[in-house]
């Protein structure tokens, strides 16, 4: 098969590429690209239905495994080529699946605006075809400039000139940016201010590559996490894709407005989603600072313990290598607080690694980071982090190169411990969700989050819709969800897709699981064999 | 009677805490967890800082009169220790208000910062003086 899918290649003048003999390629196999698949899939519309297939699979990147796998089946089996305007039916097919595929996309071509929490908005249409869900919102986009220089007196003041000045949240943001003015005027010698402010508080021409980024950012983070599977016809499944429409400026149909302040990495401005009604699909506004697409640089996951030479006593510990900030039992405390399990979850994962620095022997120094790494684990239990008895999981990992504080120290990493790229937890609230974080008192995290083991907005739809996903409710807990510190889409966050579904196909859906979903039920018997 | 004529700080979970404490000599500091640092070859950097209100600036006489007007109008000393509205963004700031009195230092939780809570938003317009008073001194 490989030889053949090569001849054709050499054929149409494609460069050879390896082919994976039977089964279905994923998307790290060495394909085609998908301009030469297309090619010369058109090309030879009548070679046999393996060749085509092989062919094809150059198109994974541009139309998704799931879609493209469906596709390839049916060509094989000989039920006809899936083609863009062809409900995927058959006569083999249960009557009522297949005159509700041949309904075309639900609940039209042109979707429906929905707000299913009402918080956010967006389209949402059922494509049969593709078995896809397709989510899509547009956004407009302004950008205001972050800070504003004087030139004849090196002030520098906040711009914030396409900000509602008259809109309390926005007034919020503006005040940020004054006292970000005011860090430039105390750090900065009057001759450097110039360049900081027009280099990193300005736009200077790169605002469609900045939308260009956020828009990939949230498909990827958002398109094809889960899927849905059909209450009628449990051969039925549906993939979630994630559209996202930028432009500058303001047009009709947008669901939302953004405002994206320019700032410097962790200018420190913070993000908001406001609705307008919770009736309207397209009255959101998004205030966010244009570092935002990137990974937050304080990540909220990960805390670090610094301990004296040659100790691993907590009593003695701090928070800052230099010892200027919190003692080790109020840091841990707090620690405890800020990550606590909700009320009857395990919660997730604590990492606790023990590091020493290269001052002493390595054996000795070994054993000292697993003693600092145990000391950490032993207070947290005792002290009344709630959840399963083996959340925490300790390891030393023995000395560092460097003879310095911050070697001595024990990090707790929480779940996966990427630090969270907000833009992305922003559009979450575009999408409908409400926060997970907790910002309990004494805590860690500053602000007016919910107290662990709260409900949250999105709760409702997850608790009467998704009870078969296995997740432990949608409330509020400090960890790697996306709607909570971390990056992590879970079933809850699909909720309101799972809403949405149900609303334009007016059909009962149940959570299918993670990733694309499978072309065939699984034991189904097909060309390549048993579907395990 | 406190040395402090007035101080805010507002945090919020997506964002840094900033605000501002002025004494009643008219020194300004500002809240900080980092800061900027020129090193030898010209670039800044940031550093940490232990959190906390830093030095900034100093206003004149004439300046602390204005700002010492301006607290009084919004009516701040007569205001409850907590103001608490409705949210209207995903991400509601929290701000905690300090003024002196003969009597001691009041202190005001105001969430969320800032607010269309006509109270709040004439705290809002205190720190829109302090801003301008601030940026004055700087010239």
């Amino acid at each position: 098969m490989a030889q053949l899918a090569n001849k054709a290649n050499d054929r149409q003048g494609v460069p050879q590429r390896g082919v994976r003999s039977g089964g279905l390629a994923s998307e790290t196999d060495d394909a085609l690209s998908a301009d030469q698949a297309v090619e010369a899939v058109q090309q030879h519309g009548h070679s046999s239905a393996g060749l085509q297939r092989r062919m094809a699979l150059g198109l994974l990147p541009v139309m998704g495994n799931s879609v493209l796998q469906r596709m390839l089946l049916q060509r094989e089996t000989g039920d006809g080529v899936a083609t863009a305007d062809a409900p995927v039916a058959d006569d083999a097919m249960d009557a009522d699946l297949a005159a509700f595929l041949r309904q075309g996309v639900m609940p039209s071509e042109d979707g429906v605006d929905l707000t299913p929490t009402g918080l956010g908005g967006f389209n949402a249409k059922f494509d049969p075809n593709a078995r896809e869900l397709i989510i899509t919102m547009n956004i407009g986009f302004v950008f205001p400039h972050g800070l504003k220089i004087d030139p004849a007196t090196n002030i520098v003041t906040a711009d914030g000139v396409g900000l509602d000045t008259t809109d309390p949240d926005e007034q919020g943001t503006l005040g940020q940016l004054q006292a970000a003015a005011t860090r430039v005027m105390n750090d900065f010698a009057a001759a450097d201010r110039a360049n900081e402010v027009n280099s990193r508080w300005r736009w200077s021409g790169e605002q469609d590559t900045w939308m260009e980024s956020y828009r990939r950012g949230v498909v990827d983070a958002w398109g094809g996490r889960h899927f849905f599977q059909s209450v009628d016809w449990p051969e039925l499944f549906s993939a979630v894709r994630v559209n996202i429409n930028v432009h500058q400026g303001v047009q009709a149909g947008d669901h939302c407005k953004a405002k994206i302040v320019k700032t410097p990495p962790g200018g420190g401005l913070g993000a908001f989603v406001q609705s307008g009604t919770t009736a309207s699909a397209t009255d959101q506004e998004l205030i966010m600072s244009s570092s935002a697409i990137d990974p937050r640089p304080d990540n909220l996951l990960v805390n670090n313990l610094y301990f004296q030479h040659d100790s691993s006593d907590i009593n003695t510990a701090n928070s800052r290598p230099d010892g200027t900030g919190q003692a080790g039992p109020a840091f841990l405390n707090r620690f405890i607080l800020t990550f606590n399990a909700a009320p009857g979850t395990s919660g997730q994962k604590i990492k606790l690694e023990g590091h020493a620095s290269s001052s002493g022997a390595a054996d000795y120094n070994q054993t000292l980071s697993e003693q600092r790494a145990k000391a950490v684990e032993d207070y947290l239990k005792n002290n009344g982090l709630t959840g399963s008895i083996d959340r925490t999981v300790t390891s030393g990992l023995g000395e560092t190169l460097t003879e310095d504080a911050e070697s001595r120290r024990v990090t707790m990493t929480v779940g996966d411990g990427q630090p969270q790229v907000v833009a992305n937890h922003e559009t979450g609230h575009l999408l409908g969700l409400d926060d997970e974080y907790s910002t309990a008192p004494g805590g860690l995290i500053s602000g007016t989050g919910n107290p662990i083991g709260t409900a949250v907005r999105h709760n409702d739809i997850d608790a009467n819709s998704l009870a078969d996903a296995p997740i432990d409710g949608a409330v509020a807990e400090n960890n790697d969800n996306i709607m909570s510190l971390g990056n992590t889409v879970r079933p809850q966050h699909y909720s309101t897709f799972f809403s949405a579904l149900e609303t334009v196909t007016g059909k009962n859906w149940k959570y299918g699981g993670e990733g694309d979903p499978p072309t065939v039920l699984p034991g189904t018997q097909t060309p390549d064999g048993v579907i395990t | 009677m406190s040395d402090l004529l007035m101080s805010f700080l507002v945090e919020g979970a997506t964002s840094g805490a900033y605000g501002y404490r002025v004494e009643a000599d008219g020194k300004v500091s500002q809240w900080r967890t980092s800061k900027s640092v020129k090193d030898a070859s010209g670039a800044y950097h940031e550093e940490q800082v232990k959190p906390g209100f830093y030095p900034s600036v100093s206003l004149s006489e004439r300046a602390v009169y204005t700002l010492r007007e301006a607290l009084q109008g919004s009516g701040i000393y007569g205001m409850p220790a907590e103001i608490h509205t409705a949210s209207t963004s995903t991400d509601p700031r929290m701000a905690t208000w300090t003024v002196g009195t003969p009597s001691g230092e009041k202190t005001v939780v105001i969430t969320p910062w800032p607010s269309a809570d006509p109270r709040v938003q004439a705290l809002f317009q205190v720190t829109q003086t302090l801003n301008q008073l601030i940026t004055a001194a700087y010239a």
